[in-house]
């Protein structure tokens, strides 16, 4: 029986995916991509900010600003890419470095539950107690109160800790553990996520260097070769878990992702344990950390696997807690004393989360052009936008494309671009200080008809078709023609964002793949692509 | 046992078994019955035709016109009725189960008609006899489809054959028979009992016991009959709804036009109406080859018809649809490969019904009738009906295809054995089973057959004159070969390879004929639809190949270079040849032939434009980066040192027309003129994307000539303006990977257009596609690739290539037919316009000087001259003809206004202006 499992469960395969190999060679080609990138910013921006491009000045300020959020993204991915070619060379405690010597510490391996089923939780519980490279004990923290996990617990040999009072979330299960735990180093595991044996052989050498707080490993997806949210969800995490983690390494900015990471106690009692009061307490507790003095590493392995989203109200509400918790850390990290390099680095990442209002910015832009003739930009002649725009445009995703290994999928685009509510809905939220709660993403999906889960990027695809309609109804001008092919493009992209939830049978009949699976290949992560 | 056993010799490969000799011997059986039907069916069409002539001779014109409406009327009565036949033919039992509704329904239609005979009559014209013929005509024609429909369901191919042949034999016999012996309007009475003795031939036919096997069929889903009716009733109406929208829009001479050339369309569209229906019950069946055969008959039935037309003189249309719609001739090719189409998507269609996918057979036909006529509705000439026709028809065919393709996975047969002796099959196993490996290879080979066939008839319908450059080549080709080089090296841009074929060419036939001078690039660009498919099947796989093959065959640009008396579509051929070795070599493949080949083909490419030192440059540096990285990796240097040697053979090759390329390079370079002074480009003056400096808007141009053609001005500037798709279309390559084929085509398609571009700076008109013609493969084999492999769902998978080709053929479509296309110059038109009106004392002015290439390829019979100075008026009894061409050039214009001044000043009298593509010609008398 527990064969049988093992052999079905995606999670316990080799993994798909490794992050792209640390040659020398890509560097190479990533400073050249990057230096022709700087020219061509310069060469649209220079157009862009010219003072005789004002067309309408309200439009024309909204997508400067829009532009100017984009460059911002786009230039801080091509400075945490730069760092890529030091740590090629290696880097004490880097996996490049090879794992350093540490005589079998002691390690409680914590692995939170609120919800999630057996089957869900088992073959992670039985992959940790066979966990190598130290004096391991594995915790099963159950906030689900479930006699039979603590009936499972028992049967694979791992610890149970049951609290009377779930505050905090899971950053409050996993303090109420430490408080009850003594192991020199702390492994968190999602409850999904299945570790490999050596899990601690590629990570504790990390934590040679006293000054380390935490070791931080990519989050996999195993269920991206099945089911296309999930391999969507997976292509943008590939991207980030690539390059850009990769990146942010080097520049000492990586920061915790709340599971797949080792933590030395040492640090976590230094900063309290985990903050309770934000859904995405890993990064806070980055920046804690961080401002502590203590340093971060990443191993860019594939150390366990877990699951994706699979349907699309699972990945709108993974998301949405990700940009709230990530939004509402902003004032913290400009408050904090973080060195400017790592500040701007943790901005970055919450940045991200505006991007979606870049989205709404250029999908308003030809509706307001097709229903009102109000455009940003002087009328200079398209083709004088299209020569400064395309250069940037196309070396952008030619450097996405070159950094990611062509992980990052179009799939990963435009389920992105079409979550663009979730950045507003999120950043509104953080604004009018409404307090989130932790939910946890299911690990199971309905795939099929969602419609509710996406009704924002529907509503936008209703007014984009309209706004075409309403204009080629008036005129069938180059100028019409090129805004309303604008809106399509936006529709294209929105529909096939949000195809995930809307599959009813016959669809799926249609759709069905014709070679190994609709799935792409997995591939990137948050990445603003102008 | 025996299904198994095929199966797993079908699996290994191991040779032909039982059943699939026995399948052979079956298909066999189909061809013949397939055969016979349509031979019997044509013959009924001549019967029919012969009837009518007859008649015509015979009957006074008012009776042979109410005949003639008659006939029109009943001919509408029994397609309606038709519709019936595929239902039966798919279930035979459905004859029985129908006949008294069906005669309940004839008898109550007749009926209707008999007794509002004398008012119909009124409003019609038609006479009450003739009336009450067509109702008497109507419990006939219901019942007959039935009949039919049960023969053609019980596979009696004798028995079908035999009712379609009676019925217009006996239309000779009862209808002349009663108009001679009676009265001249009982011939309609002969038509209704001929309609009724292939009725009882039918139904006496029909008891006759079944042959074998033809009871043994699958059970068929409820609606299933009535779905392939209706597949097939709406295939008929995209094949006549045409013809009723054009006759209620468009203007009258417009509509009877179109209605001239949908009688010949018709005629081939009804000459494959059978073929369905005898494939329904051997498609339930599943019989292996019934698709086969009904599409081979189909395709080569009508392939045939158009190929005759194509070849047919504008006379011959006068003498069949009278003087008055001779202008039909340029229509005609178009449609008929429109109804060729259709009649190919019918056979698809019901093959798709009988198999189980009634739904999506009806529901493209629909959208096919939809489109077409939304299409046909917004047409304002006869053209541009064909046009929407034409485009409907293809829309179906592609999605039947596509249905098809998805339906029934296509399993080439790796390795075909030796025949065996089979026991029990009979001395005949032999040969079935040489038949069986033939079939295979036949079958393999149909679909590249099909696209090389559409690619030839695409090719032959040339709708433009000599242009220019052609004339110029045309003169230097017909000089003596070293007359020829010299007037290259001295007057010219261009090595002389492609000119030394047309000069082979012109001097082996003896004719400088449109047609001979553009022998060789038809026969160069239809070669590379086959090498298209073996290039992309060789790279990727066989169906980007077959992809591929469909792309360059209805590639606007690769059409039009066909029909031109240029270098172009030979130096398209040689750097899809180039980029074959260069993407063998990159991918490792080994062998001094490649290398050879390399050199080879490069230094032809070099002898037939000079700018393929671009891609060829691109292509050695690639294979030299590889080579380098290859020693570097320790494979040696042996890959180097071969590729130096190709490249120095390359070298070694052109040296001798090395002194050539000097003498014209010295000229250009010195501020020469390139040629003899003719326009600088195809429509130079005419089109804005090629004015003024290299910009955004060229390069949007150029990549839509590359792939959709070239068309009007207006169309070009909306065309641009969808240029967020390229925008869409980089997204959409986010993740999907990249391969050294790929990489090699971006690099060969990019490289020379980037390097053009920036050279537009410094000679504008460098940066024109001809220049860079050889990425267009490229870019084309790229497409190809995309749209073959990008759909990662059914859905996609067929409408991506789908969607690809019917634009392009849009395109194609277009640039052929607008006249508006600034690059169509009817200089045939104009001068023989002249020529007809002219006489040998007459004058033919004309500017730009650069046309007395023109003048002189097509003499107009006169005296020719170019503008310049003054003008006398013509003297009693001559004309003077003026001949403008780029008239948007200002000077030109100036010079030509200048001359009709003097003319008019000088009292000469304008007697006429004709005006064509890019030409106009005014008479003065």
């Amino acid at each position: 029986m527990t064969m049988t499992r093992t052999v079905l469960d995606p999670r316990v395969a080799d993994p798909a995916w490794g992050t792209a190999p640390l040659g020398t060679r890509t560097p190479r080609h990533l400073r050249l991509l990057l230096t022709l990138n700087l020219l061509a910013t310069s060469w649209y921006f220079g157009w862009l900010l010219d003072p005789a491009r004002v067309g309408n000045p309200g439009l024309y300020a909204v997508l400067v600003v829009a532009e100017g959020l984009n460059l911002v993204q786009a230039l801080g991915f091509w400075w945490t890419l730069a760092g890529e070619r030091r740590f090629a060379r290696g880097r004490p405690g880097s996996s490049a470095g090879g794992p350093a010597a540490v005589e079998r510490p002691s390690v409680d391996v914590l692995v939170p539950r609120y919800s999630e089923p057996v089957e869900i939780v088992e073959p992670t519980l039985a992959a940790a107690v066979r966990l190598r490279g130290g004096d391991v004990r594995v915790w099963l923290l159950d906030d689900g109160d479930s006699d039979e996990m603590a009936a499972l617990a028992k049967r694979v040999g791992a610890g149970y800790l049951r609290r009377h009072e779930h505050t905090g979330a899971k950053a409050g299960n996993i303090n109420a553990a430490l408080a009850r735990t003594s192991g020199e180093y702390v492994l968190v595991l999602d409850c999904d996520h299945v570790p490999h044996p050596d899990f601690l052989v590629r990570t504790l050498p990390a934590m040679a260097d006293p000054h380390v707080a935490f070791v931080q490993t990519p989050q996999h997806y195993a269920n991206s070769t099945g089911n296309p949210v999930a391999a969507a969800a997976w292509s943008q995490q590939a991207l980030f878990f690539g390059c850009i983690a990769r990146g942010k390494n080097v520049r000492g900015a990586m920061f915790c992702c709340g599971t797949n990471v080792v933590f030395r106690r040492a640090a976590l009692d230094d900063v309290d344990g985990f903050p309770e009061d934000s859904v995405t307490e890993d990064f806070l507790l980055s920046v804690r950390l961080q401002e502590r003095g203590w340093r971060t590493e990443y191993v860019a392995e594939v150390l366990a696997q877990g699951l994706g989203p699979e349907d699309m109200a699972s990945y709108a509400s993974q998301q949405l807690r990700w940009a709230r918790g990530c939004l509402s850390a902003i004032p913290t990290t400009l408050r904090s004393n973080l060195s400017p390099r790592l500040k701007a680095q943790y901005l970055l990442s919450s940045a991200y989360f505006l991007s979606g209002w870049t989205v709404v910015v250029y999908m308003m832009l030809p509706v307001s052009r097709i229903l009102l003739g109000a455009q940003p930009l002087a009328v200079s002649g398209a083709d004088q936008f299209l020569a400064h725009f395309a250069p940037y445009f196309a070396l952008s995703l030619l450097t996405v494309a070159v950094a990611g290994a062509g992980r990052y999928t179009f799939a990963a685009y435009s389920m992105a671009a079409a979550g663009f509510w979730i950045h507003v809905s999120a950043s509104l939220a953080v604004l009018l200080r409404r307090r989130g709660r932790f939910v946890v993403t299911p690990k199971s999906g309905s795939v099929g008809w969602q419609p509710r889960a996406v009704w924002p990027a529907l509503a936008a695809i209703g007014v984009l078709l309209g706004s075409c309609a309403v204009g080629l109804a008036h005129a069938r001008d180059a100028a019409m023609l090129n805004n309303v092919t604008f809106a399509l493009l936006h529709v294209v992209v929105l529909t096939s964002g949000v195809s995930g939830a809307l599959s009813p049978q016959w669809a799926r009949r249609l759709t069905a793949p014709t070679r190994t699976g609709t799935a792409a290949e997995p591939a990137v992560e948050p990445v603003v692509v102008p | 046992m025996n299904q198994t056993l095929a199966s797993g010799e079908a699996a290994t490969g191991t040779g032909p078994s039982t059943p699939d000799i026995r399948a052979v011997q079956g298909r066999g059986r189909q061809a013949l019955r397939q055969g016979g039907v349509l031979v019997a069916q044509l013959s009924a069409g001549v019967g029919n035709l012969a009837f009518l002539l007859v008649s015509a001779h015979l009957l006074p014109p008012g009776q042979f016109a109410q005949l003639a409406a008659f006939l029109a009327v009943y001919l509408l009565l029994h397609t309606v009725a038709a519709a019936a036949a595929p239902a039966v033919a798919l279930d035979p039992g459905l004859e029985a189960r129908l006949r008294s509704q069906a005669l309940a329904t004839g008898l109550g239609l007749g009926t209707a008609v008999a007794l509002t005979a004398s008012w119909t009559s009124e409003v019609t014209g038609l006479s009450v006899t003739t009336l009450l013929a067509l109702g008497a005509a109507a419990p006939g024609a219901t019942l007959l489809a039935l009949a039919r429909g049960r023969l053609y369901g019980e596979e009696r191919g004798a028995a079908v054959a035999v009712t379609l042949l009676t019925e217009p034999l006996a239309r000779v016999l009862f209808g002349i028979g009663l108009a001679v012996l009676l009265r001249p309007q009982t011939a309609v009475w002969g038509v209704v009992a001929a309609g009724y003795a292939a009725l009882a031939v039918a139904v006496l036919t029909a008891r006759a016991p079944a042959p074998p096997g033809s009871g043994a069929r699958p059970q068929l889903s409820p609606g299933l009959p009535a779905l392939t009716a209706a597949t097939l009733l709406g295939v008929a109406v995209v094949g006549s709804q045409d013809v009723i929208f054009a006759n209620r829009l468009l203007p009258d001479a417009s509509g009877a036009l179109f209605a001239a050339v949908s009688t010949l369309g018709a005629m081939v569209f009804f000459a494959t109406s059978t073929v369905p229906l005898v494939m329904l019950p051997q498609a339930v069946r599943r019989d292996p080859g019934a698709l086969l055969t009904a599409t081979s008959l189909t395709g080569g039935l009508s392939a045939l018809a158009v190929a005759a037309l194509s070849f047919a003189p504008a006379s011959l249309y006068g003498l069949l649809l009278g003087e008055r719609y001779i202008a039909a001739h340029e229509l005609a090719v178009p449609y008929l490969c429109a109804m060729a189409a259709l009649g190919l998507s019918r056979v698809l269609l019901a093959h798709l019904c009988a198999t189980g996918s009634g739904r999506r057979a009806f529901a493209i036909t629909l959208l096919a009738v939809a489109l077409q006529a939304v299409l046909v509705v917004m047409a304002g000439s006869a053209a541009e009906v064909v046009t929407a026709t034409t485009v409907a028809s293809c829309a179906l065919l592609v999605s039947a295809v596509a249905a098809v393709m998805l339906r029934t996975p296509v399993v080439l047969p790796e390795t075909v054995a030796a025949p065996v002796d089979i026991p029990g099959i009979g001395g005949g196993a032999h040969r079935a089973a040489r038949l069986l490996s033939w079939r295979r290879r036949l079958g393999a080979a149909l679909p590249l057959a099909t696209i090389i066939l559409v690619a030839v008839a695409l090719r032959a319908y040339v709708t433009r004159s000599v242009w220019i450059d052609e004339a110029i080549s045309i003169r230097q080709a017909s000089q003596p070969y070293g007359a020829m080089l010299s007037q290259l090296a001295a007057n010219d841009v261009h090595p002389p390879l492609y000119h030394s074929l047309l000069w082979a060419v012109v001097h082996l036939s003896g004719s400088d004929g449109e047609a001979v001078v553009r022998l060789p690039s038809m026969v160069v660009g239809t070669l590379l639809v086959p090498v298209f498919f073996v290039v992309a099947r060789d790279l990727w796989d066989r169906r980007t190949g077959l992809v591929a093959a469909v792309v360059v065959a209805v590639a606007p640009v690769a059409v039009w270079y066909s029909q031109e008396a240029r270098m172009y579509a030979l130096w398209m051929l040689l750097a899809t040849l180039l980029i074959w070795l260069q993407a063998k070599l990159w991918r490792g493949d080994r062998g001094w032939r490649l290398w050879a080949g390399l050199a080879l083909a490069g230094a032809a490419s070099l002898w037939t434009q000079w700018f393929a030192v671009l891609p060829l440059a691109v292509g050695y540096l690639v294979l030299l980066g590889h080579a380098l990285a290859r020693w570097r990796a320790g494979d040696g240097p042996r890959r180097l040192l071969a590729l130096l040697t190709s490249a120095s053979a390359t070298v070694a090759l052109v040296l001798p027309i090395v002194p050539i390329g000097l003498a014209q390079a010295e000229r250009v370079l010195g501020g020469a003129s390139a040629g003899s002074g003719a326009a600088g480009q195809t429509g130079s003056a005419a089109s804005q994307a090629v004015a003024g400096a290299p910009d955004v808007y060229a390069a949007l141009a150029n990549v839509i000539w590359a792939v959709w053609g070239y068309h009007s001005d207006e169309q070009m500037v909306l065309l641009s303006a969808l240029w967020p798709v390229i925008a869409l279309l980089a997204l959409a390559l986010l993740g999907r990977g990249r391969s050294r084929e790929v990489t090699l085509l971006v690099a060969v398609a990019g490289v020379p257009f980037l390097v053009m571009f920036a050279l537009g700076f410094v000679q504008r008109n460098f940066f024109e596609l001809r220049y860079f013609t050889a990425t267009v493969p490229a870019l084309l084999l790229l497409l190809a690739r995309l749209s073959a492999t990008w759909g990662r769902s059914r859905l996609t998978a067929a409408a991506l290539p789908a969607l690809l080709v019917v634009s392009m053929a849009a395109g194609l479509v277009d640039q052929q037919v607008n006249r508006s296309n600034p690059r169509i110059y009817d200089f045939r038109g104009a001068i023989t316009w002249a020529a007809d009106r002219g006489e040998g004392d007459d004058l033919l002015l004309f500017a730009p000087s650069w046309l007395s290439d023109e003048l002189h390829y097509y003499s107009p019979g006169m005296r020719t001259r170019a503008i310049h100075g003054p003008v006398a008026p013509p003297s009693d009894g001559t004309r003077v003809f003026v001949l403008g061409s780029f008239l948007d050039d200002p000077a030109t214009s100036g010079a030509v206004g200048d001359v009709l001044a003097q003319l008019r000043n000088a009292g000469a009298r304008l007697v006429a202006r004709h005006k064509v593509a890019n030409v106009e010609v005014w008479e003065f008398a």
